[in-house]
């Protein structure tokens, strides 16, 4: 159940600011967690969180018993934390701002080739002009349009 | 019996009375004698004072031999004083109209001889006058010569590195130009580099743009960049 | 093309700053980074990496002006290197050979070099055989050092060792040694006297003065003596004899102890990280006396220096430096308050490759000197009881003092080895016996002035053909008599 939880949550989280925000909204729960404990964890987050979010620890609340107690609630967040920070980055520089779309088809794209999740991080940078500038876990490739047109006047 | 009278016992007494005091005077003086010492202090005084008496009479006396000698021989040395400055301006005298004869003489001499050799050093000045103008004017005569030749020679040298300096100086001009319109190409590839980006930028639209994402993405997992 | 963007394109790595301690930095990504490597930021600022952790690498920083988190580092793929060239000669320049003398930049042909070296292996080393003078009579005389030995000069501050390492390069300058002088830590005041006395001598030319200031970044510092090593490897293997001061190690080693705390790693004894020996034995076995690839012998020799406090040499990293050199010259305080200078206690100094360098007639006399010494010594502790000395104690006593005036030597006095013999053999002959010690200090003072004038060049020269003691005296005794 929970991995159903952490799936349906990963389809939230695209970019480096979504992560951001569901890691502050993380810290935020934790801070409930253990007060007024007979409430529902998801009923004392209505109107502090996201309702994405409120409403899958809601469904996750519904669909296993044993996550109503508060340490499993916690140590569930504590873990869940963790594992989202491995999360690898994929950062791309782009010509242009790419539409929420276009980056899901990448993440889509990213797990179909490389069975693995990843966190995009994008700029805008106009030198690229097209293609893209990638660079993931230390290691940099410029495949843009704008290095193929220096090489071109770089040749003559 | 033996009778004494009152005479006789007198007489007996007094003796006795002489002899004990005789006695007891010998005693006193034998014990109240100076010593040793004091004897020869007292001697010693007495010597001293007749010493000191004969001294001062001693001195009294050589004190006016002394003063008579002293007078006389104040007045001995008074009156060869006199006598002697009495002399000297005379003597004086006589040493200065003595040195005054041999310093004309001096002078005369002086003068002929200086005379003489003037008149010899211009003479020789003369004669050295002409030889030094011959000399100058040959010398003068010679070295214009030899500046015409060097001015010649020299403009002859220069000429020909003047010539390789002129072929290196436009050498390096070509160069320069060459270099400046490198540069000036460079700055125009930049130009039209930065030109044809933003022209190839907006005609790109953006599904194309999607499309060299993706296209880039795969190209990355060809080379197993992921 | 700027390097960052080259070295980005040619090993396709890329790296962010994460954290920023002081000179050290830890960088993440560079999956392939290796130790010793050097890294280059965005904006051209050169570092050396130190250690490699699961995600993070230290690297050392040499260059802090513009540092900042997040920003972009790439890999070279070369192991950290320094230019060097023969125009490093009568400059002064920073442990990255950057000249800091105003005098504009260092031209010339330049080769870079790593500045950690492997020190070359036992087959290319060679007996130390030939004497280096360093024109002190003390040491020339009781603790000899030979060029390629390491000879540490041991002491508290200020009791003189600068100034008995700056008359060894006056001496070793002259006769064409490549000198190199390392101030780890030092104020600008002292290394602006070192400059000074070496300008004064005529002998700058031969020199390089290489430094890190106390306010340089602590990694500036830490590479100094590594730099300078690296640059007198590159004179020796030009076939120059080079002599090296590294001044001091003891600031090194705290140095590296500040790096290694901030580094967190686990601190040892006295609070020393764990490889401060081994770190300062590389450096000193890079010096030595090797053949090169042609047979020739080519050496290094190294004067490290010590600092000590009141006295105590038994300290972690003073112990630790003398087992890693062959032998120490100590400078005693108690000496310096006494008045002798140079304040060497040549009892409590050892040089363990020295004497096999030395002819048989020096050996004779240090011996002898050594014997008189102790006499003296002993001597001395008899006459603290005040009582009334035999003749021959009162004799004893006489040489010891008059054999301390003549190891007594002013800052800017070097004599040669034939003039030191020659003042020993008049010591030995008797010349100054039944005169007081202040009129020998008088004849020495004169006869100073008349060797600094050449007056004594013949005797010199003739002085070194002489084998034993006994024709030393009698030449001497000669000598005087000619006089």
């Amino acid at each position: 159940m929970k991995e159903s939880f952490l799936k349906d949550l990963l389809k939230q989280i695209i970019t480096k600011e979504d992560l951001i925000v569901l890691l502050e909204e993380i810290n935020l729960t934790d801070n409930f967690i253990f007060k007024n404990i007979s409430t529902p964890l998801s009923e004392k987050l209505k109107g502090k969180t996201r309702e994405d979010f409120r409403g899958l620890v809601e469904k996750l609340e519904k669909e296993n018993s044993h996550f109503r107690s508060p340490s499993e609630q916690f140590s569930f967040f504590q873990n869940l934390k963790k594992n989202l920070k491995k999360i690898p980055e994929l950062k791309l520089e782009l010509a242009f701002e790419a539409s929420r779309e276009f980056l899901i088809k990448i993440k889509q794209w990213f797990r179909g080739k490389n069975q693995r999740e990843v966190i995009l991080d994008l700029s805008v940078n106009p030198e690229v002009v097209g293609g893209a500038i990638i660079e993931y876990q230390g290691k940099y490739l410029n495949l843009s349009v704008g290095k193929k047109i220096d090489e071109l006047f770089s040749n003559t | 019996m033996f009778n004494l009278t009152d005479q006789s016992f007198f007489i007996l007494f007094a003796l006795g009375t002489t002899i004990i005091l005789f006695f007891i005077l010998i005693l006193v003086i034998y014990f109240f004698r100076p010593t040793k010492e004091e004897q020869e202090r007292y001697i010693f005084l007495k010597t001293a004072e007749k010493l000191e008496k004969l001294m001062e009479q001693e001195v009294k006396k050589s004190m006016v031999t002394l003063n008579q000698n002293i007078q006389a021989f104040t007045s001995q040395l008074t009156e060869f004083y006199n006598k002697e400055i009495s002399a000297f301006p005379i003597k004086m005298e006589e040493q200065l109209s003595q040195i005054n004869k041999v310093t004309d003489e001096i002078q005369d001499k002086l003068l002929k001889e200086t005379e003489n050799k003037i008149a010899e050093f211009s003479n020789t000045y003369l004669k050295g006058q002409d030889l030094l103008f011959q000399e100058i004017k040959t010398k003068t005569e010679e070295l214009s010569k030899n500046i015409a030749d060097e001015i010649h020679w020299l403009y002859q040298a220069s000429l020909e590195p003047l010539s390789e300096k002129v072929v290196q100086v436009e050498k390096n001009i070509d160069n320069y130009k060459k270099e400046k319109i490198k540069e000036i190409d460079q700055r125009i590839y930049e130009i039209i580099k930065q030109v044809a980006k933003k022209t190839i930028g907006k005609t790109i639209d953006l599904s194309l743009h999607e499309n060299l994402v993706i296209e880039a993405l795969e190209k990355s997992k060809k080379e197993k960049f992921f | 093309m700027s390097d960052f963007k080259n070295y980005l394109e040619k090993t396709k790595e890329i790296g962010h700053i994460v954290s920023i301690t002081h000179s050290i930095i830890m960088v993440s990504g560079l999956p392939n980074l290796k130790p010793k490597e050097m890294i280059i930021t965005e904006d051209e600022e050169k570092g050396m990496t130190y250690g490699l952790n699961e995600n993070l690498a230290e690297v050392f920083m040499f260059d802090i002006e513009k540092l900042k988190i997040g920003k972009r580092v790439t890999r070279t793929n070369e192991i950290f290197k320094i230019p060097v060239t023969q125009d490093l000669l009568g400059r002064i320049v920073n442990p990255l050979c950057q000249p800091i003398d105003g005098l504009g930049p260092i031209r010339g042909e330049k080769i870079f070099l790593s500045v950690e070296k492997e020190a070359p292996p036992i087959s290319q080393r060679a007996k130390i055989k030939n004497f280096l003078e360093t024109g002190v009579t003390i040491v020339d005389l009781l603790i000899p050092i030979g060029y390629g030995q390491r000879e540490l000069v041991i002491g508290d501050g200020k009791t003189g060792k600068a100034t008995f390492l700056l008359q060894t390069i006056l001496s070793q300058a002259k006769k064409g040694v490549i000198c190199i002088y390392v101030s780890i830590g030092k104020e600008i005041t002292h290394v602006k006297r070192v400059e000074e006395y070496l300008k004064e001598a005529g002998l700058f030319e031969n020199t390089i003065i290489l430094v890190a200031t106390p306010n340089s970044p602590a990694t500036i510092i830490y590479l100094a003596p590594y730099s300078g090593m690296t640059i007198a490897e590159y004179f020796m293997q030009k076939g120059k004899k080079v002599l090296i001061i590294l001044d001091d190690l003891t600031t090194h080693a705290k140095i590296y102890r500040e790096i290694s705390l901030l580094l967190k790693r686990a601190p040892g004894r006295t609070v020393y990280p764990g490889d401060i020996f081994h770190i300062q034995a590389a450096l000193m076995e890079r010096a030595g006396n090797i053949i090169n690839k042609e047979g020739e012998e080519i050496s290094i020799t190294a004067l490290p220096v010590a600092e000590t406090l009141e006295n105590d040499i038994s300290g972690y990293i003073q112990t630790n430096l003398m087992a890693m050199t062959d032998g120490h010259i100590f400078f005693d305080i108690e000496e310096f308050k006494k008045g002798k200078r140079p304040a060497i206690n040549a009892f409590l100094s050892v040089s363990r490759v020295g004497n096999q360098t030395k002819e048989l007639l020096d050996q004779e006399l240090a011996s002898l000197v050594r014997r008189k010494l102790a006499e003296y010594q002993k001597a001395l502790e008899i006459a603290r009881f005040g009582v009334e000395l035999p003749e021959k104690t009162r004799k004893i006593i006489d040489f010891g003092e008059k054999l301390g005036i003549l190891f007594n030597q002013d800052p800017k006095t070097v004599l040669s080895r034939g003039f030191q013999l020659f003042l020993l053999g008049l010591l030995l002959s008797g010349f100054w016996d039944g005169r007081s010690p202040k009129i020998m200090a008088v004849t020495i003072k004169e006869m100073l002035e008349h060797y600094k004038e050449g007056v004594f060049l013949k005797i010199e020269t003739e002085i070194e053909k002489i084998k034993n003691t006994e024709d030393l005296i009698s030449f001497s005794r000669n000598q005087l008599q000619n006089q």
